[in-house]
């Protein structure tokens, strides 16, 4: 029998070992391949949103790889693990190492080129459906194509990879000696060991961290993540052992019932496999963090369309500039108009002259006259409240918070000295939060108060902005538009017929519109964008996730099965094994889950006052977690009961 | 009525070919009364004490162990049969090497929720008993294989079971060993009564019972008792040994 024969027939006899690295390689594969074919598809590019786009998708493509990377390696050492015993059998029959390297090589190429086969093939079904769901999602049409680029990116990346990987493992197996690989995982082990200085750096690691990220300024963020770091990898190496060993200590708790049975395998199983473990609670943060960052964007954009009561807002340029040019002026506001005429739609006009007024605190605020916001206030049934001089309504907008609270605020005094020394201060006679001008926080005063300001600033520039803002009752139903209603396509036709104008010689418009449902619309096509490739990653991840832990369990399997086999002749019942199995798993799918959990709240709460209250990242970073917590559920189910199973077969 | 009735016992495994492993035995052991079954390799030894031990389960006959059928009980009702009422011992794979060697004798107490007090004494009295105080706190691959098997008889016995059934437990020892575990053996049966069955290849480990069983083919072949002397009745294995089929080298090979 030729060697060749021997490396393949050995992978026909032990199916069952080879099966799970097969998979497991063929799912990196296919992962990465659906994912190049989207990346890829032509008519991704060609949309407004493709260029910056592509190149995101790009890193996130980058950043698939090395997950696939990490994940074949840790399949093929957990292969490997598993055949240990086999490789040294061959050995002491007398094979030579080149044979055994050789064998080994070999066995790699057969399975790393079967998956790339398979997951490809798996592959280009499963494309036709996600690009289905990126359609769906990114209101594009997406057809299937020949994705021939991600064909060739695919083979030569995991090619290579399997080629870098086999001669990687050839040299792990070189380290070893026979006896270590004849005994293979059934050697006992070593009780994990711990220092106690360092589970004490943890313990102040991890309280340090939430304190400095609390603090402002970018030195006590990035201590945070420092100290953070430090805390995590050393609670997974250091402090939990010194935990478990602590809690062991307590007898009381520790000889009773099951505990001893779990806690003791905990430890093992945790300290074997810390730096993956580490791994995971900082990949899940940053993709928890990340995705409640996301969607609090998403929320944030929908609010600024929801919270605007005008559709349009014609800004006009200030006119003495275009005088001095001999271009012919197009009024922008007359298109508007008209175009809203002829689609027979009704609207209410509004023009409002705002000045922007530094203010002590608070800095710039924009000042508008009584009378044009009583008609707002009419029309809009916002409060409406006499003032007298120097007296003020204040309207900060919700979409922009202020630093500071206002709400005891009784005042509002210039920075202005000529302004501080004329009118002294305005007194605030009422305020409440709306958002009239969007992001615009108002300052309403009296008309001869206002005319008094102006006076006072004449000999400063200043500016008044001259705005129109149009109210379009039909269109305040308080609906998010999709791509098909009117709104968006009136505010796309009107931003295309905006352009044609642009560094135009002969003519130029006055002013630019200002389309709310068109500012949403295309913010929020990069955001679902982002949104589908982070849920992407972070399905791959999860996934990943999932199937390192099943690994571990099942390269342990045997010797689990042998304990759990001998606990059974001792009188150890089923369901006293599910209970200890079950929380032994259950801690190792939650603990990680259960850290990144709390650092994404911590690094929320930190972005939070930068978000209205309303969409605030902590719901956000909640749902995230929760989402990522209900897909680890799914798989803590499946790997339980397959681990079970296994189980099961033991007890006698 | 004996502690232990076994009438009419057999086991047929199925497989590719089906192998009679036990025909029709019938088998009585008193209270307190210690019990060697001997026989050649292959001659049904270990299916009977897993029968009786309720591991396997029986293809026909009955086992009464104190007049209660452990083959009718339900799956959980018989763990805690097996943990409450029955010990064991086995030649190798007894100890969970994850566990100090004090934590793997505790283990069938934890299992039954017992109070502290009532573990640190029982757990301090056994391991008197059996001269391995000292090695309490170390693990399992840190201590020899006669203490080991010490061990695994003070977590076989530490809830005082009404039988103790041990397959081979001297197999892995020296001689030196082997005496040692098996006057622990006796001791434990001569000052708490507790019934035991042996499994064994060896005649030295066998002259500790009271009476040994001899199996041939999987069937009950003969029985003889001890006297007064242990050395004689060493001597009266031994011959009933060699007279069983020729293989008495191979089997006293194994040991002495
Ligand atoms: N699980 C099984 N399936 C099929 N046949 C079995 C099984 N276990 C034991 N046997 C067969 O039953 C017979 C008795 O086996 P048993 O293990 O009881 O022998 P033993 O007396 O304990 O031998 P040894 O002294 O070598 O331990 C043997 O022929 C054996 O091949
Ligand atoms: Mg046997």
């Amino acid at each position: 029998m030729r060697f060749r024969q021997f490396a393949f027939n050995n992978i026909r006899r032990n199916t069952f070992t080879y099966i799970a690295y097969f998979l497991s390689s063929s799912f990196a594969v296919m992962t990465f391949f659906t994912y190049l074919v989207f990346v890829f598809h032509p008519d991704i590019l060609k949309t407004p949103i493709g260029l910056p786009a592509s190149y995101g998708m790009k890193v996130a493509a980058c950043i698939t790889f090395i997950f696939s990377f990490l994940f074949v390696l840790y399949s093929i050492s957990a292969f490997l693990k598993a055949r240990l015993k086999e490789f040294g059998i061959l050995t002491i029959l007398g094979a030579h190492r080149k044979q055994l390297n050789y064998l080994i090589f070999l066995e790699n190429m057969f399975i790393g080129t079967a998956s790339v086969i398979t997951g490809m093939f798996c592959g280009l079904l499963f494309s036709k459906l996600f690009l289905l769901f990126g359609e769906n999602v990114l209101d594009l049409k997406l057809p299937m194509y020949v994705p021939m680029n991600a064909v060739w990116i695919t083979i030569a990346a995991f090619m290579g990879l399997f080629l870098i990987l086999s001669f990687m493992t050839t040299i792990f197996i070189r380290q070893r000696k026979a006896l270590e690989m004849v005994q293979g995982s059934r050697r006992p082990k070593k009780e994990p060991k711990a220092s106690i200085w360092l589970a004490l750096l943890s313990v102040v690691s991890l309280i340090l961290a939430p304190i400095l990220v609390s603090q402002d300024g970018f030195i006590y963020i990035s201590l945070a993540l420092l100290f953070d770091m430090i805390g995590v990898y050393f609670f997974f190496t250091q402090l939990f052992v010194v935990i478990i060993r602590l809690l062991k200590k307590n007898r009381r708790y520790s000889w009773q019932g099951l505990n001893l049975l779990w806690i003791t395998e905990l430890a093992y199983k945790m300290k074997d496999s810390a730096r993956m473990f580490f791994m995971i609670t900082i990949v899940a943060t940053m993709a928890c963090t990340t995705a409640g960052s996301v969607l609090a964007i998403q929320r944030y954009i929908e609010y600024t369309y929801t919270e605007n009561p005008f559709a349009y807002t014609v800004h006009h340029y200030n006119s003495d500039i275009d005088t001095k040019t001999n271009k012919k002026i197009i009024p922008v506001a007359e298109k508007l108009e008209q175009t809203l005429k002829r689609e027979g739609i009704t609207y209410q006009k509004f023009r409002l002259n705002t000045v922007d007024i530094r203010f002590k605190h608070l800095g710039y605020l924009d000042l508008i006259r009584q009378s044009e916001y009583q008609e707002i206030a009419k029309t809009l049934s916002c409060p409406n409240v006499s003032l007298q001089d120097r007296e003020a309504l204040f309207i900060p907008s919700n979409l922009d918070p202020l630093m500071e609270s206002t709400d005891t605020l009784t005042q509002l005094s210039f920075v202005n000295q000529k302004l501080s020394s004329k009118i002294e201060k305005l007194k605030i006679k009422h305020q409440y939060t709306e958002s009239l001008l969007q992001r615009e926080n108002l300052v309403v005063v009296n008309d001869q108060t206002y005319d008094q300001i102006l006076k006072a600033l004449s000999s400063d520039p200043y500016t008044i902005s001259q705005r129109d803002q149009y109210l379009i009752p039909k269109w305040n139903d308080q609906i998010l538009p999709d791509v098909n209603s009117i709104e968006v396509q009136m505010g796309a036709e009107l931003s295309s017929w905006e352009k044609t104008f642009f560094d135009h010689d002969k003519v130029a418009l006055d002013g630019y519109i200002m389309s709310r449902a068109e500012d949403y619309y295309s913010m929020k096509q990069v955001t679902s964008l982002t949104i589908f490739i982070g849920v992407f990653i972070v399905a791959i991840f999860s996934i990943f996730i999932a199937s390192f832990l099943y690994f571990k369990l099942f390269i342990d399997l045997q010797h689990d099965q042998r304990y759990y086999h001998e606990l059974s002749k001792m009188g150890l019942s089923q369901k006293e094994m599910r209970k200890a199995a079950t929380k032994q798993i259950a801690f190792l799918f939650y603990i990680p889950l259960f850290f990144s959990g709390i650092q994404t709240l911590v690094a929320l709460s930190a972005l939070n006052p930068l978000f209205p209250v309303a969409t605030s990242t902590i719901s956000t970073g909640l749902r995230a977690i929760g989402i990522f917590t209900a897909i680890q559920t799914v798989y803590f189910l499946i790997v339980r009961s397959r681990y079970l199973a296994q189980l099961k077969r033991v007890m006698v | 009525m004996g502690m232990l009735e076994i009438q009419k016992l057999s086991k047929i495994y199925n497989g590719k070919v089906s192998t009679r492993a036990l025909n029709n035995i019938d088998l009585t052991i008193e209270q307190g009364e210690f019990v060697g079954i001997m026989g050649a390799s292959g001659s049904g030894k270990t299916t009977l004490l897993n029968m009786v031990s309720t591991i396997d389960t029986p293809s026909s006959g009955k086992i009464l162990i104190n007049n209660q059928n452990p083959h009718q009980m339900k799956k959980n009702q018989l763990a805690q049969f097996r943990r409450r009422q029955l010990g064991f011992v086995f030649q190798d794979f007894n100890l969970l090497d994850t566990l100090t060697i004090a934590e793997n004798i505790v283990l069938p107490l934890t299992l039954e929720k017992k109070s502290l007090k009532e573990m640190d004494e029982k757990l301090k009295a056994v391991a008197e008993k059996l001269g391995i105080v000292e090695i309490l706190n170390k693990r399992t691959y840190e201590v020899s294989g006669g203490q080991r098997q010490r061990a695994a008889i003070a977590r076989a016995t530490i809830h005082s079971p009404v039988l103790l059934l041990a397959d081979e437990p001297t197999g892995a020892l020296d001689s030196k060993s082997s005496r040692n575990v098996m006057e622990m053996m006796e001791k434990i049966n001569q000052t708490d009564g507790t019934t035991m069955m042996l499994v064994t290849h060896d005649p030295l480990a066998a002259s500790y019972c009271h009476r040994v069983v001899f199996i041939k083919d999987g069937e009950l072949y003969n029985e003889i008792h001890r006297g007064q002397n242990r050395q004689e009745f060493f001597q009266e294995i031994i011959d009933m040994l060699s007279f069983l089929g020729g293989n008495a080298h191979e089997l006293s090979a194994v040991r002495v």
